[in-house]
């Protein structure tokens, strides 16, 4: 058994604790705990703290929202990349785009679903409000605005874009918003043009 | 196919996913996403930020799959990206941070027995403060440690760091814990 000073056993009992050591470290470790009682209170009050902080709760994390997030940011991405020249998009690549669709749809729809039950549970323990009761009668969409962007610049482009804030900013960061002026142009054009704003980092049709 | 890749183990997953397999990427999501969301969130004590990491973390998940060459555990792989970017999120932040050695040689003195630790650590609601005032450097480790009982040499791998730098860390952090926790017990100082 290889020679492991105190002073070294002292950082190795945590790893003890959780169960990480190596059986040569491990070893050192209980023979120290065998020979020293300061040393095994030590290793008691360390197991006590183990215990409680694996007793942390997880607080409420995003779930199936943020999954949703990420399917519609990844159907961003796959198409936002051009077509190359040289190299024909594989079979499997149209058969993976075709199933991104549907999933996307779905996972905008879900997102209106699931931002209410979760804003209304975990989320509301961080102190966040909501602007408004969130009551909407046109189409509704979700912005997540730029770091940066100012309370002036949201507004302007509010009023720029005809959009009335009925809900946030929410838990998660976004503003729900419903379209008071655009009723001929198809939702898909809007959202075009306010992704292609400086101040919006993304938008998702509920 | 969500039964089918239930089964799956981590490595094989991305595996998968380096194919642009969407149901293994949902099931990595998952399998993963409370954990890393908690440290993030432990991390930047925020979860307005934690949640937008997070976002970030896996979508590199999903296009740097591919580099991924199984060198180290996939835990270690996701922590390590979710630690770096929290802590380019925490540089941009403004305000200044606590010295993190001067933080750790103020809590180094020593105070309760551990013994009177043992007790005063039965109200989780001081630990958790505890944890919170620790420097974010100190709090990373201690999650990684107590929280997700990872090695010293995978949180060494994660945090970018030395080994010996792990293992001092997760000392002083003790310290400091015991200390903060003798402050809200008003026990002996």
């Amino acid at each position: 058994m290889t020679d492991i000073s105190r002073n070294e056993l002292d950082k190795l009992l945590p790893f003890y604790v959780n169960g990480t050591l190596t059986k040569e470290e491990k070893e050192a470790v209980e023979k120290q705990l065998t020979d020293d009682p300061a040393f095994e209170a030590e290793r008691q009050y360390l197991v006590a703290l183990h215990s409680k902080i694996q007793e942390q709760e997880m607080e409420g994390s995003p779930g199936e929202l943020g999954l949703a997030r990420l399917k519609a940011s990844i159907q961003k991405e796959t198409e936002a990349v051009p077509p190359t020249l040289n190299k024909p998009a594989p079979e499997q690549d149209n058969v993976v785009q075709g199933w991104w669709k549907p999933v996307a749809i779905a996972a905008c729809l879900g997102l209106a679903v699931m931002s209410t039950a979760q804003i209304n549970t975990a989320f509301m323990d961080d102190g966040m409000t909501t602007a408004s009761g969130g009551v909407s009668s046109g189409q509704v969409l979700q912005i997540f605005f730029e770091e940066a962007a100012t309370e002036k610049d949201i507004r302007m482009l509010l009023r720029q874009k005809q959009l009335n804030i009925i809900e946030g900013p929410t838990a998660l960061g976004f503003y729900r918003v419903e379209l008071i002026g655009n009723d001929k142009k198809p939702i898909a054009s809007v959202i075009r043009e306010l992704e292609g704003h400086g101040a919006i980092s993304e938008v998702l049709e509920e | 196919m969500s039964a089918a890749t239930e089964d799956l183990n981590d490595a094989q997953l991305i595996d998968l996913i380096k194919t642009r397999n969407q149901a293994a990427f949902d099931e990595f999501y998952r399998r993963f996403e409370k954990k890393v969301y908690h440290f993030i969130r432990q991390k930047l004590n925020d979860p307005f930020e934690a949640y937008d990491i997070l976002h970030e973390v896996f979508m590199e998940v999903w296009r740097q799959a591919e580099r991924f060459e199984g060198r180290s555990k996939v835990s270690t792989w996701v922590f390590g990206i979710a630690f770096n970017k929290s802590v380019d999120r925490l540089r941009k932040r403004k305000h200044d941070q606590l010295d993190e050695e001067e933080y750790e040689t103020q809590a180094d003195e020593e105070g309760l027995s551990p013994m009177e630790l043992v007790s005063a650590t039965e109200e989780a609601t001081f630990l958790h403060k505890c944890v919170e005032a620790l420097s974010e450097a100190q709090r990373a480790v201690v999650q990684l440690a107590f929280f997700e009982d990872m090695s010293y040499p995978e949180i060494a791998e994660i945090i970018g760091r030395p080994e010996g730098t792990v293992k001092t860390r997760i000392f002083h952090a003790k310290q400091a814990l015991k200390r903060c926790v003798e402050k809200f017990t008003g026990a002996r100082l």
